[in-house]
């Protein structure tokens, strides 16, 4: 999307919907969790386009997204839990890729399981870069840090990870 | 030798420019703490971009609908608006003792409106209406 294009709101669920619900889920572990934070998201963006300057939108729409995640955690006061495996296994049958061999093969579950034993900070780096698909510039202006922090926060959240999962 | 931290994972991701490009190369050329640590951030970053791709439950009312003009609230938000404002008017007059006076009706149709983007299964009175 250009820089100057101002989405509407129906278009921003449209594109953008499952993608915050995969954010929300990985970082919670929870499909309940997930589906109010969507909703949260899509009402404050609803009421957020009105007063939208156009820019980065994806930096815009992720900070919203962040912001609305943390203050809903907050407001729950709820940890993030372990999620039951079922519904969570790629059970495709597909010929796995290179990708997935290299990975070990994990189970989505277990993987899952190791992101939600990160601190916040590293889980929520890792997640904005590998299961959004963000840049870490986008990535510092959602979360408000510097760039510098983002990359230590992204390659010691993987160490972490890989240490979990080894 | 100091080793190369984080530099590794933006070498991963492709945030490096090209001069840092060059010296992560070279590094891990000559050291095998580094490509061991490469390996295993890559490994890492190869399992949670294996996550699958989860549907949202229920789907997106829009979804598959054309582009609506800017501004223009398609019918069935409309219709979700008046059920809102409608549940919220029966409210008042069949339980006025229990009526929050603070209650803003802009925000109930706001987060009415939202949940039935998400789910679309809790309208259930979109058919009648007919379209501008």
């Amino acid at each position: 999307m250009p820089d100057d294009a101002v989405p509407s709101w129906e278009e921003v669920a449209r594109v953008h919907g499952r993608t915050i619900y995969n954010f929300a889920y990985r970082l919670t572990g929870n499909a309940d969790d997930a589906h109010d934070l969507v909703q949260e998201v899509l009402l404050r963006v609803r009421k957020g386009l009105l007063a939208y300057t156009p820019g980065s939108f994806e930096g815009w729409l992720w900070r919203i997204t962040r912001n609305a995640f943390l203050d809903e955690m907050r407001r729950r006061k709820r940890r993030p839990t372990v999620p039951l495996p079922e519904g969570d296994r790629d059970e495709t049958g597909a010929v796995p890729s290179p990708e997935d061999v290299l990975a070990g093969t994990r189970l989505s579950s277990e993987v899952q399981a190791a992101l939600l034993q990160l601190p916040y900070d590293f889980r929520e780096a890792v997640v904005l870069c590998d299961v959004v698909g963000l840049s870490y510039e986008e990535i510092a202006a959602a979360a408000d840090v510097p760039v510098g922090t983002v990359r230590s926060r992204i390659h010691r959240g993987r160490r972490m990870l890989k240490d979990l999962l080894a | 030798m100091s080793h190369l931290g984080d530099a590794l994972g933006a070498y991963l991701d492709g945030e490096v420019d090209d001069a840092e490009r060059s010296g992560v190369t070279a590094h891990l050329a000559e050291c095998e703490v580094c490509r061991a640590e490469l390996g295993d951030v890559s490994w890492a970053r190869s399992a949670v971009r294996g996550l699958p791709v989860l549907d949202l439950p229920g789907g997106l009312a829009v979804r598959g609908s054309r582009r609506p003009r800017r501004g223009f609230r398609p019918v069935w938000a409309w219709a979700a608006s008046a059920f809102a404002v409608t549940a919220l008017a029966l409210g008042l007059v069949i339980a006025p003792g229990q009526v929050d006076t603070a209650f803003d009706i802009g925000t109930l149709v706001d987060r009415h409106v939202a949940r039935v983007v998400v789910d679309p299964g809790i309208s259930t009175i979109r058919g009648p209406v007919n379209g501008p």
